[in-house]
């Protein structure tokens, strides 16, 4: 994100507090077009509260250049994080500033630059070959006026009145680089007339420069914190600002204009100046930008302008800015619920949008969507245009909105609208988009088989997963486990054979086993690791556990084989030792962890699961053994065993089902210990927890 | 060297953590210092953080100059996802340390806080030998420690950090909220070989497990602010 080193705003230290010691979805979008929250790695390829806001900017300022924001490595992909986006707009660039990223910032950031000017103007310059010898030499001595205490080299002695101006500016240069930011003033004021062009115009710039890097030297607090604004050195800023001004209008080309016109940028910034730098964010957001220029822009912008409420600033930022206004959830709850944008202050902006009318209706209709939850305003604001090609972010986001506004509404013909929008959604990460919109309207309407079908348009391998995964019935997940792609057949038949498993249908679990292939490798931590979330990336290349049917893990009650296990089931549900067999299978395998039974919490597979049944846990194993008549000794003593260390060590219950008191698993411990004294699980249980 | 610092936070029933009865705190970027470092004695200020972005490391910068607090004694804090630094993230450190103490603080050490995805522990603590081995003598290493099950927070895994670190603190809480079941955690730290401090959260629930004041190891407590 931030490899422009620089201070982070309130809101990313308190991201970073929050995630001090969270587990959750780490990298994994939630697979939704209609959370009205931050969702880190869920940026789509539309305007969205739930982007980045440096996406959105981006998504806007590749409609100003007339290409999409987001490159063709991206295509793929239905959502993307920032860091992504940024390393596959300029690869080489987020490596270097990565790496740069560990030499702090500061004005000595132009030593070297500056010298090479210096030396080349020397050269060029009218002074006479003794000056330019002596001069040269004291500028070189000044590589050291950035280190802790530095040396002070004597004014070089030249003659002739060019040497002079030389020597006096190299004055300056060195009481700048060492912070005593006086003398350098003075040396500068003085040289604004040199007769040297060279020293004329960089001293000009140089005065400016002064004046900032003093007032920026006392804008910290005790802690290293930026004071408030208020507090800062205004009266300084101010005339580092005229400076720059100054400068600029003398020199509209000068050598020194870019980094002026940045300069004046961060003095707005650090005197708090907020009209005046959302002018030159207005400014600067107008213009065609390189990817790579946008990119940087987008990154210091995000930093720097922290008004929301910023007309200066131009339409992009202001609708850039309501849109991460109209967050009215947390993907969290211990993050602080946000207060969602007043429909007033929006109407209230309707002069700053008056040259970017389709711009203002994306974002009034947002706010019905997002935050009013007034989806039929949405179909007034946003008329329909799905078939027309070639389209804008903005195009496409209108129109992804009016699809969303549609299913919200109910409109019979959503699923249509959302056919038709697929042949126009070329842009990268469009198709995806439209996709994902087209499996969620299947899944909630009934439709999950759809999705499934023979040249069915909705081919994200990751949006078909989750649909199996969650919500997919047997039949379906049986269908797609022989005709879908090699991965999906992995997909549909490791979910089916575990679902199966759990629920007791142990008919059917042995006619599907049939379908794992010879080849199939085991896996058995898949369960306990997939956290049921899945990252877009890299999905492809997930092992999926079909093996762990035929070749997992048994577990340390000698159990045959898996089959054989859920063989003796099938005649008989309840047979003690197959059921702990089972329980074996089930905690070797990582099915205490078993993601897939719950529905995702919004988004693509938050329906109803379609898998009938209830899963089977561990601890409801243990707890009907232990109390069954018909269970040898054995049997019953490892079932006490089992579901003491269903606590351990922490307490907390793993095997699943209701947690029960610790009286009750202190009454389990003594009953093992009473009834089976010379047991070997007798004998290795220690503690109950 | 450690020098046990909390006042007492003695009470008989759970109740919110007043950073007025404490004088060790954290302090993130976005917490604005109140009144109630106006009484702080040791301060743990987080001064960046080295990220993993897509396999890029880098540094991102939460302080924007190096603090001056002369009389209190301060931390510098590292928040970390990757255990992968390159050298120039040790430099920087070690010149923040410098220029830290360069402007009239007293520096106790470097913090690390190890945001671990994968939550393991495998070569941290062989990049902690290698951190410490790059300090100044006479700077501490301190390390968090989360409050969970997982092998970042297993006492027995942090254990093995002894010999490394002069200290672990452990984090009794989630976001803002004290995390439910902190006793039991806590009462497996009977025989903990490294000096530990608890870290408790500004307004979450708390209440001092019997024993822990007792425990030869215990070096009191740090409250995190809660950004305002």
């Amino acid at each position: 994100m931030h490899w422009m080193t620089k201070l982070a705003s309130t809101a990313i230290a308190l991201a970073g507090a929050a995630g001090l010691s969270c587990a959750g979805p780490d990298e994994s979008p939630t697979w939704s077009l209609t959370k009205a929250f931050y969702d880190p790695y869920g940026n789509a390829a539309l305007l969205s509260p739930a982007n980045d806001s440096r996406v959105n900017l981006l998504l806007l300022l590749g409609d100003r250049r007339g290409a999409s924001a987001v490159p063709d490595t991206l295509a793929g992909r239905t959502f993307f994080s920032w860091y992504d986006l940024v390393e596959a707009t300029d690869p080489a660039g987020s490596d270097q500033a990565a790496a740069d990223s560990f030499s702090d910032p500061s004005r000595c950031q132009s030593m070297a630059g500056g010298e090479r000017d210096f030396l080349a103007a020397l050269a060029a310059s009218k002074a006479s070959a003794a000056d330019k010898a002596a001069v040269r030499a004291q500028r070189l001595l000044l590589t050291g006026a950035c280190a802790n205490s530095p040396e002070v080299p004597a004014t070089a002695v030249a003659s002739s009145a060019a040497g002079k101006a030389f020597a006096r500016y190299v004055d300056g240069a060195g009481a700048f680089y060492a912070g005593r930011f006086e003398e350098a003033a003075t040396a500068f004021a003085g040289l604004a007339k040199a007769p040297d062009p060279w020293v004329a115009e960089a001293s000009r710039y140089m005065a400016a420069r002064t004046a900032l890097n003093a007032a920026q030297a006392t804008a910290f607090d005790e802690y290293g914190s930026l004071l408030e604004p208020e507090r800062r050195d205004r009266a300084t800023l101010a005339r580092a600002r005229q400076g720059f001004e100054d400068y600029l209008k003398a020199y509209p080309g000068g050598a020194y204009a870019a980094s002026a016109r940045g300069l004046l940028r961060r003095v707005a910034w650090l005197a708090g100046d907020e009209a005046r730098l959302g002018a030159a964010y207005a400014l600067a957001t107008s213009a065609r930008l390189s990817p790579e220029a946008a990119l940087t822009l987008a990154e210091e912008i995000d930093y720097k302008l922290t008004s929301t409420q910023n007309a200066a600033a131009g339409p992009l930022l202001l609708a850039v800015s309501d849109l991460q206004r109209m967050r009215t959830a947390v993907q969290y709850d211990y993050e602080d619920k946000p207060t969602a944008m007043p429909a007033s202050e929006l109407a209230a902006q309707a002069g700053a949008f008056k040259d970017a009318e389709p711009l203002y209706d994306y974002v009034r209709a947002a706010h019905a969507f997002y935050v009013a939850k007034t989806p039929a305003a949405v179909l007034k604001l946003l008329p329909d245009a799905a078939r027309a090609p070639n389209k804008s972010a903005l195009d496409f986001s209108r129109q992804m909105l009016r699809g969303l506004a549609l299913d919200a509404v109910g409109d019979r013909n959503a699923r249509g609208f959302w056919l038709e929008s697929l042949g126009a959604a070329t842009g990268p990460g469009q198709h995806h988009a439209v996709e994902l919109a087209l499996a969620r309207h299947d899944e909630v309407t009934g439709g999950l088989g759809r999705v499934f079908a023979a040249g069915s348009p909705v081919t994200d391998p990751v949006a078909r997963a989750i649909l199996l995964q969650r919500a997919a019935p047997p039949a379906l997940l049986r269908q797609q486990a022989t005709k879908g792609s090699e991965h999906e057949r992995a997909v549909a038949l490791s979910i089916l054979l575990a679902k199966e498993l759990t629920r007791g249908f142990y008919a059917d679990f042995l006619r599907d086993l049939a379908l794992v292939p010879r080849e199939a490798r085991s896996d058995s931590s898949y369960f306990a690791e997939a956290d049921g979330f899945v990252a877009p990336d890299d999905f492809l290349n997930i092992q999926q556990p079909t093996a762990m049917f035929t070749t997992g893990p048994l577990g340390d009650y000698g159990c045959p084989a898996l089959r054989q296990t859920v063989a003796t089931l099938e005649k008989s549900p309840l047979a003690p030792t197959a059921r702990l067999c089972l329980g074996e299978f089930l905690r070797a395998n990582g099915f205490d962890y078993f993601p897939f039974d719950q529905p995702l919490e919004q988004g693509l597979g938050s329906s109803k699961p379609l898998f009938p049944g209830t899963p089977l846990v561990r601890q409801a194993i243990y707890r009907q053994v232990m109390d069954d008549p018909m269970a040898s000794a054995e049997d019953r003593a490892y079932a006490l065993y089992r579901a003491v260390n269903c606590y351990a060590p922490s307490g907390n219950n793993d095997c699943g089902g209701d947690a029960v008191d610790v009286a009750v698993r202190k009454g389990w411990f003594q009953r093992l210990k009473r009834e089976y004294p010379k047991s070997r699980w007798a004998t290795e249980l220690k503690y109950y927890w | 060297m450690l020098l046990a610092l909390a006042l007492s936070a003695c009470a008989t029933r759970e109740r919110p953590v007043d950073p007025a009865d404490y004088d060790t705190f954290w302090l993130w970027g976005g917490a604005a210092p109140r009144e109630v470092l106006a009484h702080a004695r040791e301060l743990y200020l987080l001064d960046g953080e080295v990220l993993d972005r897509n396999g890029d490391v880098g540094f991102r910068a939460l302080r924007a100059e190096a603090p001056r607090l002369p009389g209190k004694r301060l931390w510098l804090t590292v928040r970390t996802d990757t255990l992968a630094w390159p050298e120039p993230a040790y430099g920087l450190i070690l010149r923040h340390l410098d220029q830290w103490r360069a402007a009239g603080n007293a520096v106790a050490g470097v913090q690390i806080d190890f945001d671990a995805r994968t939550k393991r522990l495998e070569g941290y603590g062989a990049f902690l030998v290698g951190l410490r081995r790059r300090l100044p003598a006479g700077t501490g290493l301190s390390v968090t420690g989360l409050l969970d099950w997982s092998a970042n927070g297993d006492p027995a895994a942090l254990a093995r950090l002894a010999g490394t670190v002069d200290e672990v603190a452990i984090q009794t809480y989630q976001g803002r909220t004290t995390i439910p079941g902190y006793e039991s955690y806590l009462r497996r730290l009977d025989g903990f070989p490294v000096p530990f401090r608890i870290g408790v959260v500004e307004n979450g629930r708390w209440r001092e497990p019997p024993g822990v004041a007792r425990n030869p190891k215990f070096r009191g407590y740090v409250v995190f602010l809660q950004p305002s």
